[in-house]
């Protein structure tokens, strides 16, 4: 078979036809289609669809188009993360608990200035802490994360 | 592949659809359902394949179409959105398919080329339409998927190689060579017929 013949019969193949009604029934069914569609489909599968045809309109390559979804998937992270209350400076901060030396009883003024003292040194013995109901207190700053009941904390007066 | 008028037309049936006119799109549709059901049947060989196909493709691109910016024809567009879906179903599908002979428009019986192909003395002469339909899609079955799309494309649709190129993403000279091979192959697998 010459290239010829072969190419006359494969111009033969455009006389497959469907029926010709067909296409009206095809229209009908592509509608019930859509609206099946609109009801079932998530959002983020519209909106990755839209992004692939995005780029198959540019005749991108296998391997730039596997790039370019990777950075709008981080840019995509990035932004979600932003958006998010609290989310830019999360692990950033820290959360320390002013302590209020034990047996300060003295009341701020509005007009002093504000500061905070380390507390007096005091002398450890497990007899005076147990025979007290007081628990020890060491020199060092306490954070909230001390198992320790807040109960046990000597109120603080703010006497204005 | 286009004239000015048929473009024309198309981009403001595009922009009333994206405008939010559902039905400028059944325009689209209707216009451009046969040339693309041809496509997906001479890739498939399957009549029910192709009509889920063509609806999954019409979907695609009514969901997609907001997306369109014209930088290639509608035309195109529809095509390599339809190439590309139906290459992915069959790379899932394997290699089961159908004939539907009776679809076959009887106006073949007056095309010049089939005349000259059922005269005389060729090597075709005494086969009847159905057989050598069916030798033909037993043979197009034969090629992988992207040839197959190539061949469709070029020999059937009469496509030129710039259009295939884009359509499928590829150089002009991958077209070119795709349609060799696929030709040899063919010749090869149609052998038996003289």
């Amino acid at each position: 078979m010459t290239e010829e013949q072969l190419s006359a019969l494969l111009r033969l193949k455009r006389y497959e036809h469907p029926p010709a009604e067909y296409f009206d029934r095809l229209l009908r069914d592509v509608h019930r289609r859509q609206r099946a569609d609109l009801l079932s489909r998530p959002l983020w599968k519209i909106a990755v669809e839209r992004v692939q045809t995005f780029f198959s309109e540019h005749s991108m390559g296998h391997a730039s188009y596997a790039g370019a979804m990777a950075v709008a998937l981080l840019v995509g992270v990035a932004g979600i993360g932003l958006m998010t209350p609290g989310g830019a400076d999360r692990g950033t901060g820290s959360t320390v608990a002013v302590t209020i030396p034990i047996g300060a009883k003295k009341s701020f003024a509005t007009d002093e200035p504000f500061s905070i003292q380390p507390p007096p040194p005091v002398k450890l013995d497990a007899r005076d802490t147990f025979a007290s109901g007081v628990p020890p207190v060491t020199g060092q700053p306490r954070y909230v994360m001390d198992a320790r009941p807040v109960s046990y904390e000597p109120s603080a007066s703010f006497d204005f | 592949m286009q004239d000015e008028q048929s473009r024309k037309q198309d981009d403001e049936l595009i922009a009333r659809t994206q405008a939010g006119d559902a039905s400028a799109f059944d325009g689209l549709i209707v216009k451009y359902s046969p040339r693309l059901y041809g496509l997906v049947y001479h890739m498939t060989s399957n009549h029910e394949d192709t009509n889920d196909l063509l609806q999954d493709i019409w979907a695609k691109a009514f969901r997609s179409i907001t997306g369109f910016r014209g930088k290639s024809s509608f035309y195109t567009w529809m095509h390599s959105i339809g190439a590309n879906m139906t290459i992915n179903f069959l790379k899932k599908r394997g290699r089961r398919f159908t004939l539907s002979l009776d679809d076959i428009d009887a106006n073949v019986q007056n095309d010049k080329e089939f005349i000259e192909l059922t005269a005389g003395s060729t090597p075709v002469r005494e086969a009847d339409l159905g057989e050598l339909q069916k030798r033909l899609n037993e043979s197009m079955q034969k090629l992988s998927h992207d040839h197959r799309a190539v061949v469709t494309m070029f020999d059937i649709q009469g496509m030129p190689h710039a259009e295939i190129a884009k359509i499928l993403g590829i150089s002009e000279g991958t077209v070119r060579s795709r349609l060799f091979y696929a030709h040899r192959q063919l010749q090869n697998f149609l052998t038996e017929f003289h």
